[in-house]
This record gives structure tokens, C-alpha cells and sequence, in this order.
């Protein structure tokens, strides 16, 4: 395989977390709560795992008179999720490539 | 992992992003903010110094407005420039951007009020409030079916 499968990315709400992020610019932590539709305290946890991770940079910021975490993806999370797309798509066709050739 | 927990992983993502392309709606008042932010930049250049200096004021403050508003609406910002179906469009649009600032700076004399420029700029307008929409076509569509990484 080309492409290496990241640890971090494995979990299942993290692929996801980092999906919603690498298709946007940044989103506030309830936005990313409610479209990965994760509890606050899994979204928390997994946030701060990416975070020292070096995948995803957190920040707090005023929104309407309260302070919100506000999520984006870094540069070195964009390539490491771009390549566990890759190296997925890659066991999903040699698998279908192994099926057809039988 | 095997196959499919690979097959599991990729479904998630195309679930994430489809409803992400729900979230994902902006209303034409805000396409139109984009629209009215470059003309007022565009039609400025080709005014003397003080209505220049206005127009392009006033086009960055709403710049400014249409990002605390997007931060505000939707909880998120997307600048654009994301990689993927929408990057060709933003090539031609800056494109046709730079080609109307041209245009502005060609009748531009400095001391007089140009209205040429202002025509200018509602061109600059009509466009890119029509690319911003189209924009949001494209990027909607590209989240719905799975998208490009």
C-alpha cells in the first residue's frame, strides 16, 4: 500500500471530526457536536486527541458574549487525513480487484 | 483494519459530509454581501482619492461582516479556496475580478467622479454574486455525493 493508515484517524468519530474539518476552514464546537453526532464530553475528548495529535488546532473565541472552542484542521492533519482516505480507498479496491480476479 | 472496517471508514466520512452539505446554506442576502463587497472595491478604484478610500472601506467592513456572520449563522467558516469542483470556479472568478479592477484602473483619471466606474462595478456585482451562488452549488453538490480529496 501506498498510503499509510494513521492511528489517530482510526477511531471512528475521529475520521469523522476531521472529515467535517478538512471541508471547511473552521467550525465551532457545537457545529462539529452536532454533525458528527457526538456527546460534548466524546467530542471533547477526541478533539483534544487530535490536538496533541498535531492534526487539529484549537482556539477559544468570543461568540455572542461567550467564549467558544473553535476547531481546524493544521497542516499536517490535512495531508495525514488526506492519506488515510487514500490508503482506505486502497484496501477497499484491492479488495474488489482480489474478488473480481478469483 | 480490514476491508470492512475500510468499506465502514469511508462510509462515515460520505454520512459526515452529506450532512455537512445540509448544514451547508447560505442565503442570497449573504451571496449578495459578497457581491456588493467586491463592486463597491472594484467601482472605488476608479474614483478620486476620498471615495476611493470610502468604498473600499466600506467594501472591507462588510468582508469582515460576512465572516462574523457566517461564524454567527452557521457555526463555521469556509473561505472559498477549498481544494475540490469549486477551485476552478474561484480561478475564473479571480480571473474576471482582476480583469474588472483593470478596467476601473483604466478610467480612473483621479479628479473627477467616474461613473464608467460605477458601472463597473455593478457588473462586478452581478457576477460575483452569481458566482458565490453557483459556489455553493458546487460545493453542496460535491459534499452530497461523497466528495474529492
Amino acid at each position: 500500500m501506498k498510503h499509510a493508515i494513521d492511528p489517530v484517524l482510526h477511531a471512528p468519530a475521529r475520521l469523522q471530526i476531521a472529515a467535517l474539518l478538512a471541508r471547511v476552514d473552521e467550525a465551532e464546537f457545537s457545529t462539529i457536536r452536532d454533525i458528527v453526532e457526538v456527546s460534548d464530553s466524546v467530542l471533547s475528548k477526541h478533539l483534544s486527541a487530535l490536538g496533541e495529535a498535531g492534526h487539529v488546532r484549537l482556539r477559544k473565541a468570543a461568540l455572542e458574549g461567550r467564549q467558544r472552542t473553535w476547531a481546524s484542521l493544521t497542516r499536517s492533519g490535512r495531508k495525514a487525513f488526506t492519506a488515510h482516505v487514500q490508503a482506505l480507498q486502497e484496501m477497499v479496491s484491492q479488495a474488489q480487484e482480489a474478488i473480481a480476479a478469483q | 483494519m480490514n476491508n470492512l472496517e475500510a468499506v465502514d471508514a469511508l462510509s462515515s466520512i460520505q454520512r459526515t459530509e452529506g450532512r455537512l452539505a445540509n448544514h451547508a446554506r447560505w442565503s442570497f442576502g449573504r451571496h449578495a454581501m459578497f457581491g456588493l463587497m467586491e463592486g463597491l472595491i472594484i467601482a472605488g478604484v476608479a474614483q478620486p482619492i476620498a471615495v476611493c478610500g470610502a468604498m473600499t472601506a466600506a467594501g472591507l467592513a462588510l468582508m469582515a461582516a460576512c465572516i462574523m456572520e457566517d461564524r454567527r449563522r452557521h457555526g463555521m467558516f469556509v473561505s472559498g479556496w477549498q481544494p475540490g469542483a469549486t477551485r476552478p470556479l474561484m480561478i475564473i472568478l479571480m480571473l474576471l475580478v482582476a480583469a474588472l479592477l483593470a478596467a476601473s484602473l483604466w478610467v480612473r483619471n483621479g479628479e473627477t467622479i467616474q461613473p464608467l466606474g460605477f458601472a463597473i462595478g455593478a457588473v462586478a456585482f452581478v457576477v460575483c454574486t452569481a458566482a458565490s451562488l453557483r459556489w455553493e452549488k458546487l460545493y453542496r453538490a460535491e459534499l452530497g455525493k461523497g466528495g474529492q480529496r
